[in-house]
């Protein structure tokens, strides 16, 4: 049958047939009200179920979080304190290399606890949401490697040669810098000459980082 | 360290925030107790507020003292970030970085320079308003707090703040960020006594 036929048979439907036809649609349509009120009403009933398990799971895990701090602190505490009573008593005695090997590992802890990380080259694996975010950094200072900008460099720029460029540190030098990330979106980064690096001009880099010696 | 006796000093300090007595008595108690450096810290930051309030703040003895402070507050310094961990486990983590490493090499502290410490105790105290509502009454009983500066406030609500009226009442000073005008006033009406600033 062709579309037109269609239509003309529409045409004929018995008011009969159309009212049933109405009836059926309309009680359709209460039935899917229902039905979809229902889902949402369960929808709703478990989501609120759900934020209020998570909540409570999330206050529980703080407890808990709160609770190692309060004993993990004082345990490390405890340690550092013998271990540099344990230093003093070696340094002493004379047995110099002991107590350095002591220093040593007191230094290793303290870094580990202050979250200093090692050089990690450039600084790119940081995104424009970390801006305002201050890292430590092991670094040994060098004058190879490009860098862009004067002060604020691009997260691109290396860190160890910006180090450098910045005065935080000489090359060769190993120490512990302070990486403050920028917004570097507007800016013009402008290069210089400064102990013994040259950066370079960059016209627009997302991210930048500031670098100064701790 | 964690002494049985530790929290009746700490209520004493906090109960007179502007007496060093306490605070003096306290750090001899830690001194006595084996906790040098920490008792060092105290009596260094009373003498040096002592000399501030006084108009010393630029001799020589200050100067001295200020290098003294450094020493713990330092960037480098493992006794702010353990002290911080203590005083305020709340905002303060001793964290792990992750599996497969040392217990030790793991371990790290986060947050601990949301805190101003001040003879010899945390004044100040800088977290998102929904933290400040959680805990900011927990934070109150253990430390000496006179300025609290709240950050994220679009995330509580009015009822929120309700709620947190109590834990801000007798502060010195309150900061908060990214708030109208209207509604530092209507904060001021419920603080009074507390300076409040808005900040972008």
């Amino acid at each position: 049958m062709s579309a037109e036929s269609d239509l003309i048979a529409l045409d004929d439907l018995p008011s009969e047939a159309r009212e049933l036809i109405a009836r059926t649609e309309n009680a359709i349509a209460v039935a899917r009200e229902r039905a979809d009120a229902r889902t949402g009403e369960l929808r709703g009933a478990a989501e609120a179920e759900c934020a209020a398990i998570r909540d409570r799971a999330e206050a529980e895990v703080a407890l808990v979080e709160q609770a190692a701090t309060r004993e993990l602190a004082p345990l490390v505490r405890e340690l550092v304190n013998s271990l540099r009573k344990m230093q003093e008593v070696y340094a002493r005695e004379g047995k110099l290399d002991e107590a350095l090997a002591i220093r040593a590992r007191i230094r290793q802890l303290r870094g580990n606890l202050l979250g200093v990380r090692t050089d990690p080259g450039n600084l790119t694996e940081f995104t424009a949401h970390e801006v305002g975010r201050t890292v430590l950094f092991e670094v040994v200072g060098r004058t190879d490697g490009s860098v862009w900008g004067t002060d604020a460099y691009t997260a691109d720029s290396r860190l160890a040669t910006a180090a450098v460029h910045a005065g935080a540190l000489r090359e060769g030098e190993r120490g512990l810098v302070r990486v403050t990330l920028q917004d570097g979106g507007e800016q013009f980064y402008q290069g210089s000459t400064r102990h013994g690096v040259t950066s370079y001009d960059y016209g627009g880099y997302s991210l930048a980082y500031r670098v100064e010696r701790v | 360290m964690e002494y049985p006796d530790w929290p009746a000093f700490l209520a004493a300090i906090v109960g007179a925030s502007d007496d060093d007595t306490a605070r003096l008595v306290a750090a001899d108690f830690l001194e006595e107790n084996g906790d040098a450096d920490r008792a060092a810290f105290i009596r260094i930051q009373v003498e040096l507020a002592r000399l501030e309030a006084t108009g010393e703040g630029k001799s020589l003895e200050a100067d001295r003292l200020r290098t003294k402070e450094r020493e713990f507050l330092g960037p480098l310094s493992m006794h702010r970030q353990l002290w911080a961990a203590e005083a305020c486990p709340e905002l303060v983590r001793v964290a792990s970085r992750g599996a497969g490493r040392d217990p030790l090499e793991a371990m790290t502290v986060e947050g601990a320079d949301c805190l101003v410490w001040r003879r010899g105790f945390a004044e100040s105290v800088r977290c998102s308003a929904a933290d400040w509502e959680r805990h900011g009454s927990a934070i109150r009983q253990r430390n000496p707090i006179r300025f609290v500066h709240l950050t994220q406030t679009h995330w509580v609500t009015r009822d929120d703040w309700y709620g947190m009226i109590v834990s801000l009442r007798g502060l010195e000073r309150l900061t908060v960020e990214d708030e109208e005008e209207g509604f530092v006033q209507w904060l001021r009406e419920w603080l009074p006594g507390v300076v409040i600033e808005a900040t972008k």
